[in-house]
């Protein structure tokens, strides 16, 4: 195992063997891909064209098909819109069939003249036929057998009937054959179908036309399947299966399931085929083509074969060159291994190019071996000399290391100051500092020695002068200036003009180096000038002072560099050195300039923007307002003192917390999605809780306004303002609270409440409206008032409704309508100004039980009326009826003493007395009742009547009796009313009549008639008396009837006067009443409407 | 090396196939009364037996052949018999008499009963029949179509001279009778045989608006309800045998042989072919019944007075055992 796996690494490791492999497996990769996907790409493309082909063919058979079948149709069409075989056809359908010339005659003219020149044209019909629309009986034919037959129950003759009909092929038993018919409707004048013309096709010429083969491929054919999977037309392969033959194929199946596609399957004889099919709806067949697949993949197979065959050959061929090559190379490859081994020996020897045979590359290779061999040798001798170059070159390095080392020092100056400068501004000195800091170093450089140095300038802000900005460093010269100008300590400026040095330099923008004397006095003295010396001529004087002060100063060498900050002049620098500068100091000085001017200009802006910021505080601190400031994750950086004040806490307390401090957690989402809003430039206020320090809710107003960095353009925090606005939420909720209490109030009323609008929309309701509706709030918010109103209360509901609106109060009963039914409702409408806007307030209560009641009561008023005037009736038959026996009674009695008094002894006669005196007391009783009903049925019409008249009339009746007591009647002022003249008569008749009748024995009648008229429409008459009065407890008694107080003996009559008197009274619609005392007198006292209303009287036949 | 593989794939094959637990039951036991004696007609019954149609349905069939004196409709209504095979026309009169049977398929969807007259004799329809002579069955319900016919065509049968038909053809052929009775599927090719070239005039009732089905399977009430699915499948293969008879007459013929009264091929393979048209008409599938065509025939019926009252066509047929084969 282990030898045979040595073995197998040793051929591995063998050249030969690996080139073999390699050739092999290159030779068979490239070729079974391009092989496979050849193969692949060949058959697809050849199984589509067999498709394709098939699509074709099947498409073309169905074309041809079709014109087939639409030729036969438009023939029949055509022939069935003839206008003489309609004429005839509707002819003939009248017509009794049998033994009829008439009949026989128009026959024969659509037989000879129509149907049959058509068949001799168009072969594809066997015959024509008319059959009768009616009964299907077959009238004319051009088959003769086929006339006399009934076709009543075929499809085509009923489909026929509706329209031209394709029926597909059957076979018909009286024909002996299969046969497709095609009918069509024939038509008289008025559209009526009269007659259905159907002609047989021959069946072969579908069969010719499927069987016509394309000769595309031998074994291709096409046929029909009709939708029972019958074969309709000849095959190829079977005789006469046409008709006979069902096919169940699975191009048949998927094609009679109404799909066009293809498949390979097995036909019907067993024979795998590629097939197409296609569904043809309108015929309700299904055609299909199909070819053996043998046939149509045979192509694909002889690639398949010649594919394998090639790949074979290449191989074999490749493993042969593969070994020849190898072989040619190793060979003289392992010449030169055991050349190379001689190499080392130096027994090397050069070969003859002829001996390493013919490949130009191993050739090339032993040359090259050899020259390698040889140059071998010349690199050994070059060695030593190219060491010793390398061992000069290197010190030569050296040397310049150590210039590079000495130029490195001086621009370690540079670097110092640049850094000092840096290092000044980092710490945040004072531009003063930093131009001290500068001028130290520079002078430090250039005049390390002397106290001489740098000096920096700078413009003033309106740009006429520089002022010297450091601190001067030449104590002589300083000295010396004092002393000629007597100026202490001055601020050195210099004016520019046109004319001085400072201004040239500022202006070119460019250092200078001034070296000659004049130049350097020129320079001086733009020192000396008029902010000095305000004498003109001394200050000429001073200027040829000039060179004086440059001897002093002893100055040869004098650069300036102005200062710009973006090429814009700011100042200059001034050095004085000792030794005479260099341009690269100059252009060294130039750079540290431009350092210096930026860092002026940088200081500058920073103090700017100090002061600036001081200033915002300042405002911030002392506004009213709250006002905080938080980062961009909502941190605060900022609170001001108003803030504090609002929230309790002190500044350290709330900067570097977040808003989370100050807001309860459900006021969170708030503050998140305000920081979102901000972030995106959203500058908006909101309402929010925060929590004071003392733990106490404080709604406030936000107004916050983002912040974004004007350099990078990021959100950078915001600014918000917060507002207190817990006192009106106070008063919000005192609002919130009484508008609760008018609510409760509104639902605790007894009855309904409801507010609405000029459209009649709610706006308000009480509970009770709900309850006692059914509705809900939902409902309400849809709902108009009329919906509550019953549909016969709802013109009277409108009309409320805008009196309501117009006068500002209504007043309404209406049946109030509610889920529950209808309730009669009291409603009560004021008109209220809500926003301006008119509303109607509307109030009800339930007045059923009032309804309820006053029905009743009239209910009752009518039962008692009716009772009444029964009663009167009763009283007035009954008084009327008893009168007779009451007369006999007293008749008999007269007769009876008149006729045998004698012969009655005395307690006879007192008998007989005694009936008749009852006898007269019942008759007068019953006077008194008839008159007491006659009030009632005999009253008469109203008219106008003088009451003074009828007192006085009255009084002259009375005259006996008024006579008799010595009486004394007074009469008032008496009025005119409307009444029955007869029983106002009969009224005071009675009362005066009372009043006299009832008088103390001992004391003369005093009676007074008087009227008081309080009242324009009622008058009131009273008659008062002297006489014996009554006991308040009889006031009920003595106005019913046959009430007596006193005794018969003692004063006369029935006691039915002042029940008469009561009944006339209330006739009138007027009422009485009687106030007395015994032994004084009394008082009756009439109440009758003036103006009574014109009644009818009312009369009952005695 | 390779056969051997072969073989044994092969035996494997069988073996698993044998496993498969299908025909655990034994077969359902069905026996089938037909129409007639052995004879092609039934074709598609034997072809369904030889093909194993059946014993695919787990049902072991039996044939009992009809003849004259035999009730064919006794059997299967006291359940002695699984089905038969009747005469459309007769099974509404039939049922009309209480037997409890209806129809679940009809093989002969058109009549073979046809009147038959030579055609030199000018007779071409029921009109011409008028004063000649007719050859007609004495009884049965054939004469209902030719009673039907004239009456379509109101034509007075007592104008026609009918005679009885003696299953002999002879008078027809002497010409002692003008027209006769034929059965297209039976009596009609010997008689086509012996007419040499002479022609025939085939009158149908069919073209007379007389469309009876012939030749229907009938099956017990009690079996529809109690066991419809042994004649559904029963009707599955019966179609199927039908189908295979009209696609390969011959194999047909074959399996006809093995019962056939005749033993005479050439008489059995004429005979099928010229039962196909009657069969598959090529309107609908093999075995379909029509409303229609049911209420036809009992119409009819009713108006020639066999039947005494109309009866509920419900009663005669039931189409769900077609429809579950069809699929429908």
């Amino acid at each position: 195992m282990v030898s045979s796996m040595n073995q197998i690494k040793s051929y591995w490791n063998r050249l030969g063997f690996r080139f073999t492999i390699l050739f092999v497996f290159l030779a068979i990769l490239p070729m079974v891909v391009v092989g496979v996907q050849a193969y692949f790409t060949a058959s697809a493309a050849l199984e589509q064209d067999v498709i394709n082909r098939l699509a074709t063919i099947t498409l073309l058979k169905e074309s041809e098909f079709n014109r087939w079948n639409n030729n036969n149709q438009e023939l029949l069409r055509l022939l069935a819109q003839r206008p003489l075989v309609r004429e005839y056809a509707t002819a003939l359908v009248l017509l009794d069939e049998r033994d009829n010339i008439e009949f026989e005659g128009l026959r024969r003219n659509l037989l000879q003249d129509h149907l049959q020149p058509t068949l001799d044209v168009e072969s594809s019909y066997i015959d024509l036929a008319l059959i009768r629309a009616r009964d299907g009986l077959v009238l004319v034919s051009t088959d003769e057998t086929l006339e006399g037959k009934y076709r009543e129950s075929d499809d085509f003759f009923i489909q026929g009937k509706l329209d031209t009909f394709v029926q597909h092929p059957v076979y018909h038993l009286g024909e002996e054959k299969a046969i497709m018919h095609i009918s069509t409707p024939v038509t008289d004048n008025d559209g009526r179908v009269v007659m259905v013309l159907s002609g047989h096709v021959d069946l072969n010429e579908m069969s010719k036309i499927q069987t016509r083969r394309s000769n595309f491929s031998a074994s291709e054919e096409t046929y029909i399947v009709n939708h029972s999977n019958l074969l309709i037309t000849e095959t190829r392969f079977e005789t006469g299966a046409a008709l006979r033959k069902s096919i169940f194929t699975q191009g048949v199946t998927s094609c009679l399931a109404g799909n066009d596609g293809f498949g390979f399957y097995d036909d019907y004889r067993g024979i795998p085929v590629v097939g197409y099919y296609r569904w043809m709806a309108e015929e309700n067949l299904c055609l299909l083509t199909e070819e053996d697949q043998a046939e149509a993949f045979l192509a694909v197979e002889q690639l398949f074969a010649t594919t394998l065959f090639t790949i074979i050959v290449a191989v074999i061929v490749s493993v042969g060159l593969g070994l020849l090559t190898t072989r040619s190379i190793t060979r003289p490859l392992q010449e030169l291994e055991q050349r190379a081994a001689s190499l080392a020996t130096s027994l090397y020897e050069p070969l003859p190019t002829e001996e390493m045979g013919r490949f130009e590359e191993i050739v090339s290779l032993n040359q090259s071996f050899d020259q390698m061999a040889s140059e071998i040798h010349e690199r050994d001798r070059h060695l030593e000399e190219q060491v010793l170059a390398r061992t000069a070159e290197v010190q030569e390095k050296a040397k310049e290391l150590e210039l590079a080392n000495e130029f490195l020092q001086q621009h370690t100056w540079d670097l110092t100051l640049v850094n000092e400068v840096n290092s000044s501004l980092l710490q945040g000195d004072s531009l003063d500092e930093i131009i001290d800091v500068f001028a130290e170093k520079t002078r430090e450089m250039y005049a390390p020695s002397k106290d001489k140095g740098a000096a920096i300038l700078l413009l003033s802000d309106d740009g006429d002068q520089l002022i010297l900005k450091n601190k001067p460093v030449n104590k002589e010269l300083d000295q010396r200036i004092q002393k000629l100008f007597g100026a202490k300590d001055p601020e050195i400026r210099i004016p520019l003009h046109s004319d001085n040095l400072h201004q040239q330099v500022i202006q070119s923008g460019e250092p200078r180096l001034f070296t000659q004397s004049d130049e350097i006095d020129m320079w001086f003295r733009d020192f000396i000038n008029e902010t000095w010396i305000k004498q003109p001529w001394l200050l000429n004087q001073a200027r040829k002072l000039a060179p004086q002060i440059r001897k002093i100063i002893g100055d040869n060498c004098i650069a300036a560099i102005p200062l710009t900050v973006e090429s814009e002049p700011i100042g200059l620098i001034e050095i004085s050195a000792e030794t005479p500068l260099t341009k690269e100091d100059v252009q060294r000085l130039k750079i540290i300039a431009n350092q210096l001017a930026v860092s002026i200009q940088r200081t500058r802006h920073e103090e700017e923007i100090h002061a600036l910021r001081e200033f915002n505080e300042s405002i911030v601190q002392t506004v009213p307002g709250a006002i905080m400031a938080q980062d961009p994750n909502g941190y605060f950086t900022f609170v001001n003192p108003e803030a504090v004040n609002l929230l309790g806490y002190q500044p350290d307390e709330l900067i570097g917390k977040h808003w989370k401090l100050l807001t309860p957690t459900d006021q969170h989402e708030i503050i998140f999605a305000a920081d979102e809003r901000r972030s995106q430039g959203i500058v908006d206020s909101y309402e929010i809780e925060l929590e004071h320090k003392n733990g106490q809710r404080l709604p406030v107003i936000i107004k916050g306004s983002p912040r974004f960095d004007s350099f990078s353009g990021e959100f950078s925090g915001s600014l918000v303002i917060l507002t207190d606005i817990s006192q009106i939420r106070q008063a919000e909720e005192a609002i919130l609270k009484e508008k609760n209490f008018s609510d409760d109030m509104i639902n605790s009323l007894p009855g309904i409440f409801c507010l609405f609008d000029v459209d009649g929309k709610f706006i308000h309701w009480n509970q009770n409206f709900l309850e006692i509706t059914g509705y809900t709030a939902e409902e309400m918010k849809r709902a108009h008032p009329n919906d509550f109103i019953v549909a016969e209360d709802q013109i009277k509901s409108q009309e409320a409704i805008i009196n309501g609106f117009a006068e500002g109060r209504v007043y309404l009963e209406a049946r109030f309508k509610t889920k529950y039914g209808p309730t009669p409702y009291y409603f009560v409408g004021s008109r209220t100004l809500i926003e301006g806007e008119p509303h109607l307030m509307g109030t009800a209560i339930d007045i059923s039980d009032r309804v309820m009641a006053e029905e009743t009561l009239k209910q009752r008023t009518v039962e008692l009326e009716r009772s009444n005037q029964d009663l009167e009736r009763f009283a007035y038959i009954a008084s009327h009826d008893l009168q007779e026996p009451l007369r006999k009674v007293q008749a008999f009695g007269d007769r009876l003493r008149s006729k045998y008094e004698d012969k009655l002894d005395e307690r006879g006669i007192d008998y007989l007395l005694r009936m008749q005196e009852t006898a007269r007391r019942g008759q007068e009783m019953v006077e008194d009742l008839l008159t007491y009903s006659r009030v009632s049925t005999r009253g008469q019409k109203f008219e106008s009547v003088n009451l003074t008249q009828v007192v006085n009339k009255v009084i002259e009746e009375l005259k006996t009796s008024i006579d008799l007591t010595d009486a004394l009647v007074s009469v008032g002022i008496l009025p005119t009313i409307n009444a029955d003249a007869n029983q106002v008569h009969q009224l005071l008749h009675h009362l005066l009549d009372n009043a006299l009748k009832f008088h103390r024995p001992d004391t003369p009648p005093v009676i007074r008639i008087n009227v008081d008229e309080g009242d324009s429409n009622q008058v009131v008459l009273s008659v008062c008396d002297n006489g014996i009065g009554f006991d308040v407890q009889f006031l009920e008694k003595v106005f019913q009837p046959f009430q007596r107080l006193h005794g018969r003996h003692d004063y006369p009559g029935t006691g039915i006067g002042l029940a008469i008197c009561q009944k006339i009274v209330e006739r009138h619609g007027g009422s009485i009443s009687a106030s007395s005392i015994p032994e004084k007198g009394s008082i009756f006292t009439i109440t009758i409407p003036i103006r009574n209303e014109n009644k009818r009287g009312v009369i009952f036949n005695d | 090396m390779k056969s051997r593989m072969l073989i044994t794939i092969l035996l494997i094959i069988l073996v698993l196939s044998a496993c498969a637990p299908e025909k655990e039951a034994p077969p359902d036991q069905v026996t089938v009364q037909l129409k007639w004696v052995h004879q092609a007609q039934f074709a598609g019954f034997y072809a369904a037996e030889a093909q194993g149609f059946y014993a695919q349905e787990n049902i072991d069939v039996n044939f009992v052949p009809g003849g004259v004196g035999i009730d064919i409709f006794e059997g299967v209504s006291n359940g002695d018999v699984t089905f038969s095979v009747v005469g459309a026309d007769s099974l509404i009169v039939e049922r009309a008499e209480g037997r409890p049977v209806a129809a679940v398929a009809t093989i002969y969807r058109v009549n073979p009963f046809v009147l038959v007259a030579f055609s030199n004799s000018g007779i071409t329809s029921p009109r011409d029949f008028i004063g000649r002579s007719v050859a007609l069955l004495p009884d049965g319900y054939d004469s209902v179509q030719f009673h039907a016919m004239l009456t379509n065509l109101g034509i007075d049968a007592s104008e026609i001279n009918t005679v009885n038909y003696t299953y002999d053809d002879t008078p027809f052929l002497n010409g002692d009778v003008d027209v006769t009775v034929s059965f297209a599927a039976g009596s009609l090719l010997p008689l086509k045989e012996k007419i040499g070239n002479r022609e025939l005039n085939l009158i149908w009732p069919g073209d007379y608006g007389v469309h009876f089905y012939s030749d229907t399977l009938i099956a017990n009430d009690d079996l529809i309800a109690e066991n419809p699915n042994l004649v559904l499948r029963f009707l599955r293969a019966t179609l199927k045998g039908h189908r295979f008879a009209i696609e390969n007459p011959e194999d047909a013929v074959d399996a006809s042989m093995r019962y056939a009264v005749v033993q005479d091929r050439e008489v059995q393979l004429a005979m099928l072919n010229a039962s196909i048209p009657l069969i598959h008409t090529g309107e609908g599938p093999i075995g379909w019944m029509v409303t229609d065509d049911w209420q036809g025939m009992h119409d009819i019926l009713f108006e020639q007075g066999i039947l005494d009252s109309p009866l509920d066509l419900s009663q005669m047929y039931t189409m769900k055992f077609l429809e579950s084969v069809y699929g429908e």
